[in-house]
């Protein structure tokens, strides 16, 4: 029995029941144990059935749990005896027997996992949740846009998935925190970063701008890092900067100005046309607005009547507004000529720019060439002195000349050489940079291959891992079926041990059937002789009833055998009885009963008392 | 130069100018100067409801002082002017001088970055941001397994219309969003990469 409950108590380790490591036998286990072991599985088997694990204090919630329990067991068809003494008072072979049939009710573990096999590679494993994901989604039902915060809608598993929602564009800013080089003291620097440069959360316009200002600063940063430099070095790449931003806003407002002129509509957005309409404005206005009111301070005076007052004042406006439309056309019939003369020029300009540059040039060309004729007419009047002065002149600068070149021979060769030292150097050098980049390039290569290696490796390992947990639950399966044969071994041993012993019984029967036949046989015969030679002689007649008695005798003490193996049987019977009765521990059951009754009647009694001091 | 060619608003906001920094204290003017350089460059300017309880302006004098800066800012870059020239153009205190002085010093060379910046981009539109996003085409109507990636790049582009100088709104921003598959954005990656080196 011990191999039975070994198994037993190891499958209920396996659903979770916390059993002492020491325990290895059903006749250990505490009736919490028991209790907790048998609500344990019919949880498993039928998950719901709120059956609690552990024992109450209160015998009467006890008996209660029991009884489910029990109950329980008769729904999924144990036909044996059961009910909640079975678990509160248990007996080592009814409980063996109840743990048996739910153990073997219990779900197996290949019934409810599915192998499923892993994707190994990770773009296999995202595609496979984008699917989970969208099925998810489009299984769900619509829910209007206002229940979904951000468009976040949470789902009853805890996970969530957004549908929409606002999502703003990367726009960022530009940002200062204020550690970037600068060309001012350290001092200026700081109390500008303490006291006027804001916060960065601050600079940006809006708050959504924030994070992608930071990461393009940040980003920014990585790209080109900002130096500390000298403040000389700082001074004159400030100056440099400065020379090239007014080269530079001269440039722009140039083209500005040449896209203004290239729109040719009359619109009055050009800054030319502004600037002239202001100073022809500024030219007419005071002696426009002066003369309606010298108009208007006269009528007031002849004191018309208001209608008479009205018509003219109305025909001066007429006529102030006709003077300012023909201002107008004229302004624009000016503005236009102006414009046009603007166009035609600057179309000429390149033209004369052009013809300037060729009279320079021709200039200059006439200059060089009457400097040479002023110092040829110079030399002229004292000619062969001149002549051999210049030929002395000519040889002096020849042997320079020589002089020179011998000179620059000596230098150029041993710079040459140098130069082709260097050179060789170089190469040889690019080449050793090519070759290390080769290796560099290979080794990467090695390195992806490993990487690839490394991951297929790891799946690997993940996957046997996996099937190593499986496999190590298959040892004890093996250990059982082990078992089990040689338990069938055992079984077909006494199988025929016991076929033996019937045999030898069949012939034991035989054989005493054969005698009593015989006895009978012979018996019957004495009888018929003796009897027969009795009717004539007396000491026949002695002997016949001495037979009589013998026979009698003989059959009383065979009965007297019979009985007596029975009685052997019958106390064997008795003392097996016996035994499973002890088994059962009636005693020690029954004074546990007895003091669980008293502990009932308490809490009746307790109960009843409350009833009692309850005011109705 | 710069006179000739900025707003009338400027014009006459510069000529103001003397008098509507005159009244404030030495602090304050230092904060308003930084305000409208960040302004100049392109982070949030200077806001009234901030600056009204320690200066006396209206809000069209508001309005007026931040123009008039930021086009005293930008001469000040252009033409480098020293403590004497600042003095010329807007006579003030000697220690609002000295307060407008450290900014200019201080500010400097940020100011002449972004305004060298803003110079080499010209009129013409430029690409200001951009952003992506991955996505991953499962499948269509006709196809049960697509399995497509596509990177969508969105280019966030600027262009000025006007008066740079005299920053008031006048950029645009435009918007080119193209969705490119793995090839195409090798070859966009390639091409960038070639333009980087030639330059």
């Amino acid at each position: 029995m011990d191999e039975v409950d070994k198994i037993i108590i190891r499958s209920l380790k396996e659903i979770g029941c916390d059993i002492d490591e020491e325990l290895d036998s059903l006749r250990q286990f505490s009736p919490e144990l028991v209790v907790e072991a048998a609500s344990r599985c019919v949880e498993a088997i039928q998950p719901g059935s709120g059956i609690p694990t552990s024992l109450p204090p209160s015998m009467s919630m006890r008996f209660r749990i029991g009884a489910s329990i029990a109950q329980a067991c008769m729904d999924m068809g144990y036909t044996g005896e059961v009910g909640y003494q079975t678990f509160l008072y248990s007996n080592e072979a009814d409980l063996r027997r109840v743990l048996m049939f739910l153990i073997e009710k219990l779900p197996k573990e290949g019934q409810t996992e599915k192998i499923v096999q892993e994707p190994s590679s990770r773009a296999a494993r995202l595609q496979k949740d984008i699917s989970a994901t969208i099925l998810k989604q489009l299984s769900a039902p619509w829910v209007p846009s206002f229940c979904k915060e951000d468009g976040i809608r949470w789902h009853d598993d805890g996970s969530f998935t957004v549908e929409g929602g606002k999502c703003f564009n990367f726009a960022s800013e530009p940002l200062q925190t204020g550690n970037t080089s600068h060309g001012c003291t350290p001092q200026e620097w700081r109390e500008y970063c303490v006291h006027y440069l804001p916060l960065v959360s601050d600079q940006v316009s809006a708050a959504n701008r924030l994070v992608p200002s930071l990461i393009t600063l940040n980003s920014r940063g990585i790209l080109s890092p900002s130096q500390q430099l000298s403040t000389q070095k700082a001074g004159e790449l400030r100056k440099l900067r400065s020379d090239l931003l007014q080269e530079e806003y001269g440039k722009f407002l140039s083209a500005d100005v040449a896209q203004k002129l290239s729109e040719t509509s009359v619109k009055l957005g050009s800054r030319f046309a502004l600037n002239e309409r202001l100073q022809f404005l500024s030219e007419k206005s005071p002696e426009k607005k002066k003369q309606p009111i010298q108009e208007i301070v006269p009528t007031e005076a002849v004191s018309e009547t208001s209608e008479e007052r009205q018509r003219r004042q109305e025909e001066e406006e007429e006529h102030a507004v006709e003077m300012l439309k023909n201002e107008n056309e004229e302004l624009k019939e000016r503005l236009e000529q102006l414009q046009l003369d603007i166009k035609t020029l600057s179309a000429k300009l390149p033209q004369v720019l052009e013809e300037r540059d060729l009279a320079e040039r021709t200039l200059q060309e006439a200059e060089v060439k009457q400097a040479v004729r002023k110092k040829v007419l110079d030399l002229l009047p004292d000619a062969d002195t001149n002549v051999a002065k210049l030929q002395a002149v000519i040889e002096a600068s020849t042997k320079k000349l020589i002089n020179l070149a011998t000179q620059w021979e000596e230098h150029r060769a041993p710079l040459l050489q140098q130069y082709r030292n260097a050179r060789q150097l170089n190469s040889s050098k690019a080449s050793e940079s090519a070759r290390q980049a080769e290796a560099l390039r290979i080794t990467r290569e090695k390195v992806a291959e490993l990487t690839e290696d490394l991951r297929n490796k790891e799946a690997l390992h993940s996957h046997l891992q996996a099937e190593y947990a499986k496999v190590s639950k298959d040892i004890s399966r093996s250990a059982y079926t082990r078992r089990i044969m040689e338990i069938i071994g055992n079984i077909s041993k006494q199988k025929n041990e016991i076929e033996k012993i019937l045999k030898d019984t069949k012939e034991l029967h035989k054989e005493i059937n054969t005698l009593a036949g015989r006895l009978d046989r012979s018996f019957t015969v004495a009888d018929e002789v003796i009897f027969r030679d009795a009717k004539r002689d007396d000491v026949s007649r002695r002997a016949y009833k001495l037979l009589a008695t013998l026979h009698s005798e003989c059959s009383e003490l065979v009965k007297m055998v019979e009985e007596t193996g029975a009685c052997v049987r019958e106390s064997r019977d008795l003392e097996d009885q016996i035994e499973t009765e002890s088994a059962k521990n009636v005693g020690a059951n029954f004074e546990r009963i007895s003091a669980d009754l008293r502990q009932m009647k308490q809490e009746t009694a307790s109960l009843a008392a409350q009833l009692k001091t309850k005011p109705v | 130069m710069t006179s000739s060619f900025s707003s009338s608003t400027c014009h006459t906001s510069k000529e103001n100018l003397p008098s509507l920094l005159g009244a404030l204290n030495a602090d304050v003017l230092k904060e308003f100067f930084h305000r409208c350089a960040d302004k100049l460059c392109g982070r949030k300017g200077p806001v009234y409801e901030k600056f009204s309880s320690s200066c006396a302006w209206s809000e069209s004098q508001f309005t007026q002082a931040v123009s008039g800066v930021e086009a005293f800012l930008v001469d000040c870059m252009v033409h480098n002017y020293d403590r004497k020239k600042v003095e010329d153009v807007i006579p003030l205190h000697e220690s609002l001088i000295n307060a407008v002085m450290n900014i200019i010093v201080v500010r400097g060379d940020e100011l002449q970055k972004y305004l060298l910046s803003l110079c080499q981009s010209g009129p013409a539109e430029a690409l200001r941001d951009y952003d992506w996003k991955v996505k991953m085409v499962k499948g269509s109507s006709s196809l049960f397994s697509l399995e497509q990636t596509l990177l969508e790049l969105d280019l966030t582009t600027e262009k000025r219309t006007s008066s740079l100088w005299c920053k008031t709104e006048e950029h645009q921003t435009g918007r080119i969003r193209v969705e490119l598959t793995p090839d195409n954005v090798s070859a966009l990656i390639n091409t960038l990469e070639r333009a980087l080196d030639s330059l």
